[in-house]
């Protein structure tokens, strides 16, 4: 029989500590770029990661996903909640970790890209305050647009 | 004519068990967790559904609202709100009512209610305001 398609989107909090610095700049430029980012000890959000699962639906393991968001929680959620990112991304061998939006985003999606779940993977978001979100598309296709036969 | 997409919230309640006949207590239990408990539990689910279609010159509508919400009413609210819905809508008696198959079941049940140019474009079902299912119609073997 053929399987649905489905969209599945789970939202997992990671609240945690960052500062924007980058150590190819000045102190002076640092703190022109980054501004208050760049206070000295830093500050915190609660950051929520949005990862949309895209599979066809087996009525066989109709909760495939909660396998998938175990490795998830394992690899992105319990590392760095409650912790620096600026730390938890140098451990992670990053040389110049600059813990923007976009930056937490693209390491989180890359590590994820590595792992055994990347089939399954096709949006991410993380937002990091009311005003501020950031996308990232694991693949290329577009989302279906049905009768229109688009791809 | 550019397509527009009109899109509306309904809200229903209702409760449910993942359950499936076919497998064992000792599976169900390992499988669904305290969803599997015998009496079920429930959730405040929201249904977004995307129309698409044309805008009509005379009226300045994709769809009469009323029209949508008599559809809605019909096919999604009477049948699932305040329902157990293993016990009391036949798709689930022998479907487990995840979120995943609850969001088909609002496909197929909408799918068949608009009149060309308009066609559902989109089921976004919420089971909670952090977890949520959209379905297109795709299948995986077109």
């Amino acid at each position: 029989m053929a399987k649905p398609i489905l969209y599945k989107t789970h939202t997992f909090e990671i609240p945690c500590h960052h500062r924007l610095v980058s150590n190819t700049l000045s102190h002076e430029q640092n703190q022109q770029v980054f501004s208050k980012c760049y206070g000295n000890y830093g500050h915190g959000h609660n950051y929520k990661l949005k990862i949309t699962f895209r599979y066809p639906y087996s009525q066989e393991e109709p909760l495939a996903d909660q396998k998938w968001t175990a490795i998830i929680e394992e690899m992105l959620v319990a590392p760095c909640s409650y912790q620096s990112l600026n730390v938890v991304f140098a451990n992670w061998g990053i040389k110049n970790p600059i813990t923007t939006g976009e930056q937490i985003l693209e390491v989180f999606a890359q590590k994820l890209e590595q792992s055994s779940i990347q089939k399954v993977l096709f949006e991410a978001e993380l937002v990091e305050t009311r005003k501020n979100s950031f996308y990232y598309s694991f693949q290329k296709t577009r989302r279906a647009h049905g009768n229109l036969g688009l791809s | 004519m550019s397509s527009v997409y009109l899109s509306r919230k309904i809200y229903f309640s209702s409760a449910h068990r993942y359950h499936k006949p076919d497998w064992s207590d000792e599976k169900n239990q390992e499988v669904f967790g305290p969803c599997n408990n015998p009496h079920g539990h429930g959730h405040n689910y929201e249904l977004e559904v995307t129309i698409e279609g044309n805008v009509d010159p005379d009226n300045g509508m994709v769809i009469n609202l009323t029209d949508l919400d008599h559809i809605l009413k019909n096919k999604i609210m009477a049948p699932l709100d305040h329902r157990f819905l293993n016990y009391e809508v036949p798709f689930f008696q022998s479907t487990v009512p995840t979120t995943e198959n609850l969001a088909v079941y609002c496909w197929q049940e909408l799918v068949d209610e608009f009149q060309a140019p308009n066609r559902l474009h989109r089921v976004k079902l919420y089971e909670n305001p952090e977890l949520f299912v959209e379905y297109y119609g795709e299948t995986d073997s077109v």
